[in-house]
C-alpha cells in the first residue's frame, strides 16, 4: 500500500522513518511525556526534533526525542549555551523566533547563539516569515556566510507563497540552509514545485506540534505527486542524513 | 474509507485575487480529478464569475461546474443597493434560479469586499436568506495579497503592514445568528492556534444551534477531538480550501483524528448533506 493509500485510509505510517523536525514541549498544551508518546505511536511518529526548556524529556525518551534549545539574547551565557550544545541528544537551538523577541535574525541580540552553533557544528531552526523585517528568509543568506558550520533550517519556508519560492532558492543555492515546511495554510501544490525548484534532499517534514496537529502537515506530503521515495526523504531520511552528518544522531 | 464532500472550495480566476500560487485547477475536468485523487466525492464549490472585467469570461468555466453531478455551488453575494463590481450578477433569490444554477449556500466576504458584517447593510439580504433557510458562509479570515497565512498577517500587524480585522467581526456574527435563526451560518478558514479563536469558537458553537465551521484552516493540536469531545460533533464541516490550499491537509487531518468512524463520517460529508438539505427554496 502506498503512502497516499494509507493517508486515505488514515492507516499508522509504520514502515517508514518518521521526523518531525519541528515540534515543542509545551506543557500548558499537552501535560505529560506520556501523552506525547501516545499519541506519536498512534500516528507512527518515530522521533521528533523538540524544542524544550530543560534536556528531561530528551533523557526519558532518547530513541524517540532529539532537543532544541530555545535562546534568549539577554539572559543566555555562552557557556551555559555551549555546554547544552555537547549534551547528547541535542541537535541545536530552535525554534528560535526573531518576531517574537522583535529582534532581527541578523542583529547583535543572535550573535552568541550563530557564534556557538558555529564553534559546536550545532543546527538553528528559524523561524521564517516573508515579508517581515525580522525573519525574511534572504536575511539568513549573511548569516550562512558568515557562519559555515551552522546547518540553518528555515522553519515554516516563510509563510507566504512568495516566502516559499525564496526559501526554495536558497536551499538550492546555499549548501548549509534548508527548509522546513509547515505552515496553517499549506500551499497547493507546494510538494510537486519544490521537487522541481529546489534540493529535495534539504527539506523536512515538521508539525510545530504541540500547537499543530501532525496529520495536517503530513497530509500535503503523502498525498503529492511525486515519487514514494522523494516522500520518504521528506518525512524523515533527509533530517536524519542531516543529523547523521553532523554527528548529532541518536 | 471516509466519504467525503468539501464545504470550502473555489474555482477560476475572481478579480482581486491574484496570489502567487505554486499550483492551480484550470478546468472542471482538472477538478473533478483533484477531488478524486483526495478521496473527496462532492464539493460545495465557489464558481468564477461568469462574466468579469477584471476576471476574465468564465462563462464556459461556470457552465461547466453547474453540469457536474458531484459538485454544487456557493455563490459569493454583495449587500444590496449597490451595484457589484465583483462580476457575479445580482443573486436572483428565486426557486427557479437556484435550482437552475444547483445553488446551495451563498457567501459572504466582508473583508474582501469591504462592507461591515452589520445588519444596517446585510439586514434587506439577511432577510430574504433567512426566509429561504439558505446555508451563508462567513469568511471572516484576513487574507492579504502579500501574506497568505493569517499567522503571518498577524507578524505583518505587528511591523504596522496590515491589520486583522477579523477579529473585530466575532461581536457581528453573534449578533447576526441572534437576529437570523434560520440562517445556517457557516464560519470558513478560521485557525485555532495556541487558543487564540479557540475560546471564541467553542463558546460561539455553544451559544448558537445555527453556526457551523469548516476545518479548512483549524489545524491546532486536537482541534477535531476537542469539539467532538465537546458535544459539537454536529456543527463541524470538512473543508479544503482547495485551490489555495493543499486538499492533503484537511483530509489527512480527518481521517487520522482519535474519533470513531461514525463520527468521521459526520464530519466529512454527513454534517453538510443535512444542513443543505435543509433549505426550503
Amino acid at each position: 500500500m502506498n503512502l497516499r493509500e494509507k493517508a486515505l485510509k488514515g492507516l499508522k505510517l509504520d514502515d517508514i522513518l518518521v521526523i518531525d523536525a519541528d515540534a515543542h514541549y509545551i506543557e500548558e498544551w499537552l501535560t505529560g511525556y506520556d501523552k506525547y508518546m501516545e499519541t506519536m505511536d498512534r500516528i507512527g511518529i518515530d522521533k521528533i526534533a523538540c524544542s524544550m526548556i530543560d534536556l528531561e524529556f530528551a533523557d526519558l525518551y532518547p530513541d524517540r526525542v532529539l532537543a532544541k534549545r530555545p535562546y534568549d539574547g539577554y539572559s543566555d551565557e555562552v557557556d551555559d549555551l555551549k555546554r547544552w550544545m555537547d549534551k547528547p541528544g541535542t541537535i541545536g537551538f530552535g525554534e528560535i523566533n526573531p518576531n517574537g523577541h522583535g529582534q532581527p535574525c541578523t542583529g547583535k541580540f543572535f550573535d552568541k547563539m550563530w557564534e556557538v552553533a558555529d564553534s559546536k557544528k550545532a543546527m538553528v531552526l528559524m523561524h521564517t516569515w516573508y515579508p517581515n523585517p525580522y525573519c525574511d528568509p534572504d536575511m539568513l543568506v549573511e548569516i550562512a556566510d558568515r557562519y559555515p558550520n551552522v546547518l540553518i533550517t528555515l522553519i515554516h519556508s516563510g509563510g507566504s507563497v512568495e516566502g516559499m519560492i525564496k526559501s526554495a532558492r536558497l536551499v538550492k543555492k546555499y549548501e548549509n540552509i534548508y527548509m522546513e515546511l509547515n505552515n496553517t495554510g499549506h500551499h497547493y501544490g507546494e510538494i510537486e514545485y519544490l521537487a522541481k525548484h529546489t534540493d529535495i534532499n534539504k527539506v523536512f517534514y515538521g508539525s510545530d506540534w504541540s500547537s499543530e496537529d501532525f496529520a495536517s502537515h503530513f497530509g500535503p506530503i503523502l498525498f503529492a505527486r511525486v515519487s514514494e521515495k522523494i516522500k520518504e526523504k521528506i518525512l524523515g531520511l533527509n533530517f536524519k542524513h542531516a543529523m547523521e552528518r553532523m554527528g548529532r544522531y541518536r | 474509507m471516509t466519504k467525503l464532500f468539501d464545504s470550502f472550495c473555489s474555482f477560476g480566476n475572481r478579480a482581486g485575487f491574484k496570489f502567487p500560487r505554486l499550483g492551480d485547477v484550470k478546468t472542471v475536468t482538472e477538478l473533478v480529478k483533484e477531488m478524486e485523487h483526495f478521496g473527496i466525492g462532492k464539493a460545495l464549490v465557489m464558481p468564477p464569475p461568469p462574466k468579469s472585467y477584471h476576471a476574465g469570461n468564465q462563462d464556459h468555466l461556470y457552465n461547466d461546474l453547474v453540469k457536474e453531478n458531484n459538485i454544487f455551488l456557493r455563490l459569493p453575494l454583495l449587500p444590496k443597493h449597490g451595484k457589484s463590481f465583483s462580476g457575479y450578477p445580482e443573486l436572483e433569490l428565486d426557486r427557479n434560479y437556484l435550482i437552475d444554477n444547483k445553488i446551495k449556500a451563498v457567501s459572504l466576504h466582508p473583508l474582501r469586499d469591504k462592507f461591515p458584517l452589520s445588519d444596517w447593510v446585510l439586514g434587506d439580504l439577511l432577510k430574504e436568506l433567512n426566509k429561504m433557510k439558505m446555508v451563508t458562509v462567513l469568511n471572516i479570515a484576513e487574507i492579504s495579497p502579500h501574506t497568505y497565512s493569517p499567522f503571518a498577517d498577524r507578524m505583518v500587524d505587528l511591523v504596522g503592514g496590515n491589520n486583522n480585522a477579523g477579529n473585530y467581526y466575532w461581536d457581528k456574527v453573534h449578533e447576526l445568528a441572534c437576529k437570523y435563526p434560520g440562517i445556517p451560518f457557516v464560519l470558513a478558514r478560521l485557525t485555532g492556534d495556541s487558543g487564540r479563536y479557540r475560546t471564541m469558537i467553542n463558546q460561539i458553537l455553544e451559544k448558537h444551534d445555527n453556526i457551523y465551521i469548516e476545518l479548512s484552516h483549524n489545524h491546532c493540536l486536537d482541534a477535531i477531538e476537542d469539539l467532538v469531545s465537546g458535544d459539537k460533533i454536529e456543527k463541524i464541516l470538512f473543508g479544503t480550501n482547495l485551490p489555495i490550499q493543499d486538499p492533503g491537509q484537511a483530509v489527512a487531518q480527518l481521517n487520522y483524528a482519535d474519533i470513531s468512524q461514525k463520527d468521521r463520517e459526520r464530519i466529512g460529508s454527513g454534517n453538510l448533506e443535512r444542513i443543505i438539505g435543509e433549505e426550503e427554496i
